[in-house]
């Protein structure tokens, strides 16, 4: 009776120990590798390098919306979404913003991969959406003409 | 806090639609004080995470090219009417905010 008592303690209390380690690693790998490498760059190229390493990129199934004039450079929409299966993050980047990063969205359970933004763009110039899908990288650009740039 | 964000979400046959405005001033530490002349320090969302019953569904990490005031969508499946999402955010001085909607 006793020990019984106790196995049953102690096995609830492992369940529970699991329990919180398995919350605490999901919650890590939700936010994990918040991608400073890229966020410290002021050129568009390191940034990129930041992002991906020298990982190659292929130029298809990335559907990127970004419109042609943005009148406030402060506030500009953007969509990406992609035809891939198996989509780990999509990244947005501003090739002449100050830091030409700007986000990575990362997709779990049964999230589409899609996303719907605004950004800051300081000039005119090229909006780059970049997929990881089964380990590969996808990318798509947009030129978009800025009249009053944004406060970045 | 009632007023550091506003979500909707949609259920539309499978796919549930989530619209959200987080308030958060997303200062990017480079723009001046145009009083006194000096840096605003950077205040920017840096993380931010939307859950379906509590289990995580979609994550991202952002930098200062995010609009102030951030507004974001995205989809998914699997859920139905009256389950709930919700949406954390933690910014770069540690401070977080929340919102959550019960699927409509």
């Amino acid at each position: 009776m006793n020990i019984s008592k106790r196995k049953f303690i102690q096995g609830s209390l492992y369940s529970g120990v699991l329990a919180v380690l398995g919350k605490a690693t999901l919650l890590q790998s939700a936010f994990a590798e918040w991608p400073t490498a890229a966020f410290d760059e002021t050129e568009y190229e390191p940034a990129l390098k930041g992002l991906i390493g020298d990982a190659e990129m292929q130029e298809s199934n990335v559907t990127l919306d970004a419109p042609e004039i943005a009148e406030n450079g402060a506030t500009v929409p953007v969509k990406v979404s992609t035809d891939l299966d198996n989509v780990e993050w999509i990244s947005i980047l501003g090739d002449k913003n100050p830091r030409p990063w700007i986000s990575r969205f990362y997709f779990h359970g049964k999230s589409k991969p899609f996303v719907s933004t605004r950004i800051k763009l300081r000039e005119s110039s090229n909006v780059v959406a970049i997929v990881k899908a089964d380990g590969k990288l996808y990318t798509s650009k947009s030129a978009v003409k800025v009249t009053a740039g944004g406060c970045v | 806090m009632a007023d550091e964000m506003k979500v909707r979400a949609k259920l539309s046959g499978t796919t549930t639609t989530v619209k959200a405005i987080m308030y958060h001033p997303m200062e990017s530490g480079s723009r001046k004080d145009k009083d006194t002349g000096e840096l605003i320090p950077a205040h920017f969302i840096k993380e931010v995470k939307a859950e379906l019953n509590g289990e995580t569904i979609i994550s991202a990490d952002w930098g200062t090219g995010v609009s102030k005031n951030p507004y974001w969508s995205f989809e998914f499946d699997g859920a139905k009417a009256g389950d709930t999402v919700k949406i954390t955010w933690t910014d770069n001085l540690g401070e977080t905010g929340s919102g959550e909607a019960v699927i409509k």
